[in-house]
C-alpha cells in the first residue's frame, strides 16, 4: 500500500472535511466533485499545507501527517502552477535537488534528463513568463518530479488550458504517470477528465466522500441519485410512490415521469421507504433505449438538442416529461442518428431488472464505499 | 526569526514614540515642575489661533484637492482609455510630487507665475506692460493653484490605474438595455470609479493638509496652516504648549482623513483585484483627438512650463537692463567658487545626512514590513498587525516638526544633524515599510507552498523565494526613502539653518534672498539628484 488516509478530519471555519481511503502504489486516483466540495483541501491536507484535526496519513508505511510539508517527499502541481517567476526554467526544475544539497553535476544531469523527457530542453534558459501555457505545465510537472516523490498530487493543473491543449496535456500526464509507475492523486471537477485519467475515482460532495470505485463500479452502483446525475451515469427519475410488487422479490415504483415499473429488491437490503427521504429510480445507460414516441409505457421525452461531435460520439439532450430542470444526455452509440430531430418527442424504454432504487441524497460511500485495496 | 523580528519591532516602536514622549515632557514640563495649575498651561494656547489655522488648513486643503482632482480627472480618463503620444509622459508626471521637493516646485512657480515670471511676460504682450500684472501666487487662490498643480498627477495616476481595469461590459450591458451614455456610465462605471477618486482625493487632501513650505512661502498674506503655526510657535515663540495643542488638533483631523483614505483604498484594491486585467487602449478619433491636444497643451503650458523654467533660469545669467540675455554656467560657478561656495557643502551634507536617514529608514522599514507580514500570516486577527499598521501611519498623522523637536530634545547636546537624521528616518520608514509589505503581499502564497512541497524549509523557502522576489523592491524603497529625505525641507527648516545646510535649505535661502538664478542652479542639482534616484527606483520596479 502506498498511501493510507485514515479517518482524517479537516476543519476550516464552518467547513469540515472527512476522508478515509487508501491507494495502491502506481495507481492514479481522481478526486472528483463540484466546486467547494473539499477536493483541494484534502489534497493540501495530504501535502501538509492544511492542518488536520484528526486522523493519520501514512505514505509507504511511514506516518507523514506529523511531518512538515518539506519532509513528506511529495510532488505537488498547483492549479496556477506556482512557478518561480524570478528563476529560469532550469532553476525551477532543479530547485528541489538544490535544497536537498545534491551536487551540481547531479542537478544538471537530472534537470537535462527531465527537460528531455518533457520536451522542454530548449526552454531551460528561459523565464516562466516567456513560456506558453502548455510549456508552463510541462515545467511544473518536471519540477514536481525532479526529486522522485513518493506521491504526486495534482490540483486541477489543466483548468486554465483551452480544450485542445487540455486534451493533449491529459494524455501527456497519463503517459508520464504510467511510464514512471507513479502514485498520484488528481483533482478535477470534469467527469470526462476523471474518466480519462483515473484508475479509481472518489466522488466528493460537501466535505464527504460519497462514491468510490472505477467508472464501471460507479456505473453499476452509484449509491445515490445525486452521484448518478452528477456523472451522467444514467437516467435518474424521482420516485413518487412505492408498493410491494406481485412477486415477493419486486417493488412497484411510480416516478415523476408517470411510469410504473417493477424493480427487483436487492438482496440483503431492507425495503426502501419514502418516509426515510427522497428516493429515485436509477436507470443505467445500458438499461435504457430510445425509440419514436408511441405514447406507450415508456418514459416520454423530447429532444431539445442533438449534439454531434467531431469524434462521432453523438448524443441527444432530452427533457423528461413531468421533471423540471433535468437535462438527460443520452449517448446514441451505434444507433442511427439521422432519424432523430430536435423538437421531436421520443420514448425511452427501460430494462426494469437492471434499474435500482437509490436514495436521492448520497451517504458517505453510499454505494461503492469500499477501500481500493479491497 | 520571529522573536528577533518582534524585538527589532519593539525598537522601532520606541524609536517612533520616544521623540513624541520627549516633546511631551518638555511641553508639559513647566506645569509639572512648578506645580502651576493646568490653566496656566492653557493660557499659553490662544484658541483663536487654533481655530483660525484649523479653518484655513481645512479650507485650503479642500479647495486644493477639488482643483487637483478637477485637473487630473480628464487626464485619468484619457490615460485609461486612449493610446496617444505623451500618454506615458502624462503618467510619469505622477513622480513629480515624490521626486521633486516642494521647494523646487515653489521656485518653479515663482519663476513662471510670479510678477517677473514668464507668464507675466506673455500676459504683458496682450494686456500691456508687465507692471500691471500683480501675479496671484501670494494669495489663497495662488496657494491652492500651486497645490493643485503639484498634486494633480497623483489623481491622474491613481484614478487611471483603476479606470483602466474597469471593464466596459457593464456599461455596454446598460446601453443594450436602453440606457443613454451618461446613465450607462453612472451605472456601469461610476460605482467602481468613485472609491478610486476618493482614494486619490484623500491622499491629496492629506498632502495639502500637512503642506508646510508652500504655505510658508505663498500663504503669508492669506493665512497659515496648522503646520506653519506649529513652526511659528516652535521657532519664533518657543511656545511648546501651543505647538502641542496644534499638533494634537492636526493629528485628530489627519486620523479622520487617514480613516477615509484607508477605507477608499481597501475598496479600490478589491476592485482592482476583482477586475484584474487592464483593458485594451484604443486610438482616439475626431473630437477625442482634439481633446487630447487641448489637455496636452494645458498641462505643458501650466505645469511642465514652470518646471522647464528652472532649467532655463539655471543657465540664464542675469544681465543689466538693456543688455542681451546670456546663457552660461556662471550661476553654478558662483555657487561653487563664490563667497562661501555653498553648493558642494550642501550636496555633501545632503548625501551624508539623507543617506544615513534613508539607510535607517530602510532597515526599520524592512523589519517592520517583515514583522507585519509574518504576524498577519500567523494570525491576521491578532493585535500585532493592527499595531504595526497604526505605527505606519504615524508620520502621516503627526507633524514632522514635533518629531524634529522631539529628537532635538532627546540629543544630549542638542546636535542638529543627529536630530535631523533621526527625525527624517522616522518620517521615511513607513514609506519603505508600506512599499515592502505591498511587495510581500503581492507574492502568490502558493509559490511559497510550492517551495515547501519541493523540500525547502520555511526559512529556506523565505530566503530563496520571497526575499529574492522583493530584493528589487528593497532597493527601490531605499531609493524612495533617499528621495524623500534628500528633498525634505520641513525638518531642516524646523531645526534651524545655522548648523547644517542641506540642498533644500540652500535652495530656500537663495529663493528668500531673491537670488533666483542661483537658486535654480542649486534646484537643478537637487532635482537631478532626487529625480535620478526616483527614476532608478521606477526602473527597478519595472524589472521586478
Amino acid at each position: 500500500m502506498s498511501l493510507e488516509v485514515k479517518d482524517v478530519l479537516v476543519v476550516r471555519g464552518s467547513f469540515s472535511l472527512e476522508a478515509d481511503f487508501s491507494l495502491q502504489r502506481g495507481k492514479v486516483l481522481v478526486l472528483l466533485g463540484p466546486s467547494g466540495c473539499g477536493k483541494t483541501t484534502l489534497l493540501r491536507a495530504i501535502a501538509g499545507l492544511e492542518p488536520i484535526q484528526r486522523g493519520e496519513i501514512i505514505l509507504d508505511g511511514a506516518r507523514i501527517d506529523t511531518l512538515p510539508t518539506e519532509k513528506r517527499h511529495i510532488g505537488f502541481v498547483f492549479q496556477d502552477l506556482a512557478l518561480f517567476e524570478q528563476m529560469r526554467v532550469r532553476d525551477n526544475i532543479g530547485y528541489s535537488l538544490k535544497v536537498r544539497h545534491e551536487d551540481k553535476k547531479q542537478i544538471q544531469e537530472k534537470t537535462t534528463f527531465l527537460a528531455r523527457r518533457f520536451k522542454i530542453e530548449h526552454l531551460l534558459n528561459r523565464y516562466p513568463s516567456e513560456l506558453s501555457g502548455g510549456e508552463r505545465q510541462r515545467v511544473a510537472f518536471a519540477r514536481a518530479l525532479a526529486s522522485d516523490p513518493a506521491l504526486m498530487l495534482l490540483d486541477e493543473p489543466l483548468s486554465a488550458l483551452d480544450a485542445p491543449l487540455r486534451r493533449e496535456m491529459r494524455r501527456f500526464i497519463r503517459l508520464q504517470l504510467a511510464e514512471g509507475h507513479l502514485t498520484a492523486i488528481h483533482v478535477t471537477h470534469d467527469v470526462e477528465e476523471a474518466v480519462d485519467l483515473a484508475d479509481e475515482i472518489i466522488v466528493m460532495r460537501e466535505g464527504t466522500m460519497v462514491g468510490r470505485g472505477t467508472i464501471e463500479q460507479l456505473e453499476q452502483r452509484p449509491g445515490s441519485g445525486w452521484l448518478a446525475r452528477f456523472m451522467n451515469l444514467g437516467l435518474v427519475l424521482p420516485v413518487t410512490k412505492i408498493v410491494a410488487g406481485e412477486a415477493s422479490n419486486t417493488l412497484e415504483v411510480e416516478t415523476s415521469a408517470g411510469m410504473v415499473t417493477s424493480v427487483p429488491r436487492r438482496a440483503g437490503l431492507e425495503t426502501p421507504s419514502l418516509s426515510k427521504g427522497k428516493l429515485c429510480l436509477y436507470v443505467p445507460l445500458v438499461a435504457a433505449d430510445i425509440r419514436e414516441s408511441h405514447r406507450g409505457r415508456g418514459i416520454q421525452a423530447r429532444i431539445i438538442r442533438k449534439v454531434r461531435s467531431a469524434s462521432n460520439v453523438d448524443k441527444l439532450v432530452l427533457v423528461i416529461a413531468g421533471i423540471e430542470n433535468y437535462y438527460f444526455e443520452f449517448p446514441l452509440g451505434d444507433r442511427r442518428t439521422d432519424i432523430y430531430q430536435e423538437g421531436e418527442d421520443v420514448e425511452i424504454s427501460i430494462k426494469a431488472d437492471l434499474c435500482q432504487l437509490l436514495p436521492e441524497e448520497p451517504s458517505v460511500f453510499g454505494g461503492a464505499g469500499r477501500r481500493a485495496s479491497e | 526569526m520571529s522573536l528577533f523580528l518582534y524585538i527589532a519591532l519593539c525598537f522601532i516602536i520606541v524609536f517612533s514614540l520616544s521623540p513624541l514622549a520627549a516633546f511631551l515632557n518638555v511641553a508639559l514640563g513647566h506645569v509639572r515642575t512648578s506645580g502651576a495649575a493646568f490653566s496656566s498651561f492653557l493660557a499659553q494656547v490662544p484658541v483663536s489661533t487654533i481655530l483660525r489655522s484649523l479653518k484655513f488648513t481645512v479650507l485650503q486643503s479642500l479647495v486644493s484637492t477639488a482643483l487637483a482632482v478637477a485637473i487630473g480627472l480628464p487626464g485619468a480618463w484619457l490615460a485609461a482609455k486612449f493610446r496617444f503620444v505623451g500618454r506615458k509622459a502624462l503618467l510619469a508626471l505622477a513622480a513629480v510630487p515624490f521626486c521633486f521637493p516642494p521647494i523646487l516646485v515653489i521656485l518653479a512657480f515663482i519663476l513662471y507665475y510670479g510678477r517677473e515670471g514668464l507668464l507675466s511676460s506673455i500676459i504683458s504682450l496682450f494686456f500691456g506692460p508687465r507692471r500691471q500684472y500683480h501675479g496671484f501666487l501670494y494669495s489663497f487662490w495662488g496657494l491652492t493653484m500651486v497645490h493643485a498643480f503639484y498634486n494633480f498627477p497623483i489623481a491622474v495616476h491613481q484614478i487611471s490605474a483603476l479606470w483602466i481595469r474597469i471593464p466596459e461590459t457593464q456599461k455596454e450591458a446598460a446601453k443594450t438595455l436602453g440606457a443613454g451614455s451618461l446613465r450607462a456610465f453612472r451605472i456601469g462605471t461610476l460605482p467602481w470609479l468613485l472609491p478610486g477618486i476618493a482614494q486619490a482625493s484623500g491622499l491629496i487632501f492629506l498632502y495639502c493638509f500637512f503642506s508646510f513650505t508652500t504655505v510658508l512661502v505663498f500663504g503669508g498674506r492669506s493665512g497659515a496652516t496648522i503646520e506653519v503655526e506649529i513652526y511659528h510657535a516652535l521657532h519664533y515663540q518657543s511656545n511648546y504648549a501651543l505647538a502641542l495643542i496644534l499638533s494634537i488638533v492636526e493629528t485628530l483631523c489627519a486620523l479622520g482623513g487617514i480613516l477615509i483614505l484607508t477605507r477608499a483604498r481597501g475598496r479600490t484594491q478589491r476592485t482592482m483585484r476583482d477586475f484584474g486585467r487592464t483593458s485594451e487602449l484604443r486610438s482616439p478619433k475626431g473630437i477625442q483627438r482634439l481633446f487630447i491636444v487641448i489637455y496636452g497643451v494645458f498641462i505643458v503650458f501650466f505645469f511642465v512650463g514652470p518646471l522647464l523654467s528652472i532649467a532655463i533660469e539655471a543657465f540664464r545669467v542675469p544681465s543689466p537692463v538693456g543688455r542681451a540675455t546670456k546663457f552660461g554656467l556662471e550661476n553654478f560657478e558662483r555657487l561653487v567658487k563664490g563667497f562661501q561656495a555653498p553648493l558642494l557643502g550642501a550636496i555633501l551634507s545632503t548625501v551624508r545626512l539623507s543617506g544615513l536617514a534613508a539607510a535607517f529608514a530602510t532597515i526599520a522599514g524592512i523589519i517592520a514590513s517583515l514583522a507585519l507580514f509574518f504576524a498577519e500570516r500567523k494570525n491576521s486577527h491578532s493585535i500585532l498587525p493592527k499595531l504595526i499598521e497604526v505605527f505606519q501611519w504615524l508620520p502621516m498623522a503627526i507633524s514632522s516638526a514635533i518629531f524634529a523637536y522631539g529628537w532635538l530634545f532627546l540629543s544630549s547636546d542638542r546636535v542638529v544633524s543627529s536630530a535631523l537624521v533621526a527625525a527624517q528616518a522616522v518620517v521615511a520608514w513607513p514609506f519603505v515599510s508600506r512599499a515592502l509589505y505591498a511587495s510581500l503581499r503581492a507574492i502568490d502564497p502558493q509559490v511559497r507552498e510550492a517551495a515547501k512541497t519541493l523540500g525547502a524549509s520555511p526559512l529556506r523557502a523565505f530566503m530563496t523565494i520571497e526575499l529574492r522576489a522583493i530584493l528589487p523592491s528593497i532597493a527601490a524603497a531605499a531609493a524612495f526613502a533617499f528621495s524623500i529625505t534628500a528633498g525634505d525641507v520641513n525638518v531642516p527648516l524646523m531645526l534651524g539653518m545655522g548648523e547644517v545646510e542641506t540642498l533644500p535649505l540652500l535652495l530656500y535661502r537663495l529663493t528668500a534672498a531673491y537670488r533666483f538664478n542661483e537658486a535654480c542652479a542649486a534646484g537643478l542639482v537637487l532635482g537631478l539628484m532626487t529625480g535620478l534616484v526616483f527614476l532608478l527606483k521606477e526602473k527597478v520596479i519595472d524589472v521586478a
